[in-house]
């Protein structure tokens, strides 16, 4: 028979009957030249017909099946538990552990805290998040540094995307933190950026190739370069921030200039600043209860 | 159809992109039907859910306005899938130990009693589907998708939908008659 809708039966051989182009009939989904030669046949043949009804039959009775009610208070504890959970256990952590490790060494160290900010690591992180395949990033453990993938809408206020990424205009992002500080990768328009944070005062000259010192905004400043990538460090109230990226360096201290500067009155202690350091650390992970 | 993708929670449908919170409250029930269709029973339509949940909250960046049933039926079964491939390669296991699992609290025995104990005839049914088939079905007359989307969700021929809907219609006759 010319012109049949399928005309095929389970093997594939053609039955004379209209088998499954009888579902697709039912469901509106033949073309309207098959679903004329359908309904010419149904005219005629009493099989197709009786299968028909059959269908008809299973199909209403799916279509009419009520929506199954979740047990009371499902959805509300699923989204309360996973409101708790901003971060993997292993991360938590290693979390705790930084905190302590902080407090420690800036209440019994005395002097300033030095850091030597990791930029292979940085990098590395940089890399993996590939612009539009954030998706695909899950997490990984690149060395010391444990991540957490992270989407907008659900990251902590500590690590909101600087303002020179305009408000809330990133795609993705996705946070870390290893011994000393955290990181954050976000996405924006088409490039990825990486911004480490430290608390301590940058160790000078522990960038490759040194860096070159400038300033943004009076605060000390370097710039070098790693893989390709270009970095940016700049020391603020306290903090060391460290940018790597792939837009020219001019986006980075742009960026730089929007990175927060802390609080740092006059008269804190080393300790006050230590606890506070270590509050900010388990607010923002959710460990301050 | 229609009954299913209606939320039953307050508030109007979230515009735009919604929060994944949002999406839990005003599609939880949709997400739990098309789970509990394909999963076959609650504990596992639970786990589900709570998969689901998790990939919502990670894709939600790169959702577009349209289709909220379609996007999260496209979710939903492929979880269900994956998880169906997951307990193939291992038989003897348990759940995969998900660091984003969360041990939300499971119902009483009770309520797990009283739940599994409402006759479903519907359910039996399509539990005793090939998985390929019950998700063509389910699909199709409990979401309400197109051949078409059906295709394009799970990535298959047009023809290899409609002739999974059709035999697995065909299997659910003896049941549902």
């Amino acid at each position: 028979m010319s012109g049949w809708p399928t005309g095929t039966g389970p093997t594939g051989a053609d039955t004379g009957h209209l088998d499954e182009a009888l579902s697709a009939y039912l469901d509106g989904e033949l073309d309207a030249h098959s679903a004329q030669l359908a309904y010419q046949h149904l005219s005629i043949c009493g099989y197709c017909r009786a299968e028909l009804d059959a269908m008809s039959v299973v199909r209403t009775t799916l279509r009419n099946a009520p929506p199954i009610e979740p047990p009371f208070g499902f959805i509300e504890r699923t989204i309360r538990q996973r409101r708790r959970r901003p971060v993997a256990p292993v991360v938590a952590a290693v979390v705790g552990i930084a905190a302590l490790w902080l407090l420690v060494a800036l209440v019994l160290g005395g002097g300033p805290l030095r850091v030597v900010p990791p930029v292979d690591d940085i990098a590395d992180a940089q890399a993996q998040l590939e612009p539009g395949q954030a998706d695909e990033v899950e997490r990984f453990d690149a060395d010391a540094i444990q991540f957490q993938v992270t989407r907008r809408g659900d990251i902590p206020d500590a690590f909101r995307a600087p303002e020179a990424l305009g408000p809330a205009e990133y795609d993705a992002g996705f946070q870390a933190l290893n011994r000393d500080g955290w990181l954050a990768v976000y996405e924006y328009d088409g490039e990825t950026v990486a911004v480490y944070q430290q608390l301590g005062e940058y160790e000078v000259g522990s960038l490759p190739g040194g860096g070159e010192r400038f300033e943004i905004d009076g605060d000390p400043a370097w710039r070098s370069a790693v893989e390709g990538r270009n970095v940016v460090v700049v020391q603020r109230g306290g903090m060391t921030y460290t940018i790597v990226g792939d837009p020219d360096v001019e986006d980075l201290i742009d960026l730089a200039e929007d990175l927060p500067r802390r609080e740092d009155p006059e008269g804190q202690s080393i300790g006050d600043r230590a606890s506070e350091a270590v509050e900010r650390f388990l607010d923002a992970f959710s460990f301050g209860g | 159809v229609a009954s299913v993708t209606s939320t039953g929670y307050p508030g109007s449908v979230p515009s735009g992109i919604p929060t994944w919170e949002q999406v839990a409250r005003h599609y939880g029930r949709f997400i739990y039907t098309v789970a509990y269709r394909l999963a076959g029973n609650h504990d596992d339509a639970q786990d589900l859910v709570q998969e689901v949940l998790v990939r919502v909250q990670r894709g939600l960046a790169t959702y577009r306005p349209g289709s909220m049933e379609g996007w999260l039926s496209r979710i939903t079964t492929n979880a269900f899938l994956d998880e169906v491939r997951r307990r193939k390669r291992r038989p003897a296991t348990s759940l995969p130990d998900e660091i984003d699992r969360l041990p939300v609290g499971t119902p009483s025995a009770d309520e797990a009693l009283a739940l599994e104990s409402v006759p479903d005839h519907v359910q039996d049914a399509l539990r005793a589907l090939p998985d390929e088939y019950r998700v063509a079905v389910v699909l199709c007359d409990i979401v309400g998708l197109s051949y078409y989307e059906i295709a394009e969700s799970q990535e298959i021929p047009v023809g290899t939908v409609r002739s999974r809907i059709h035999r697995g219609r065909a299997m659910l006759r003896g049941a549902l008659q």
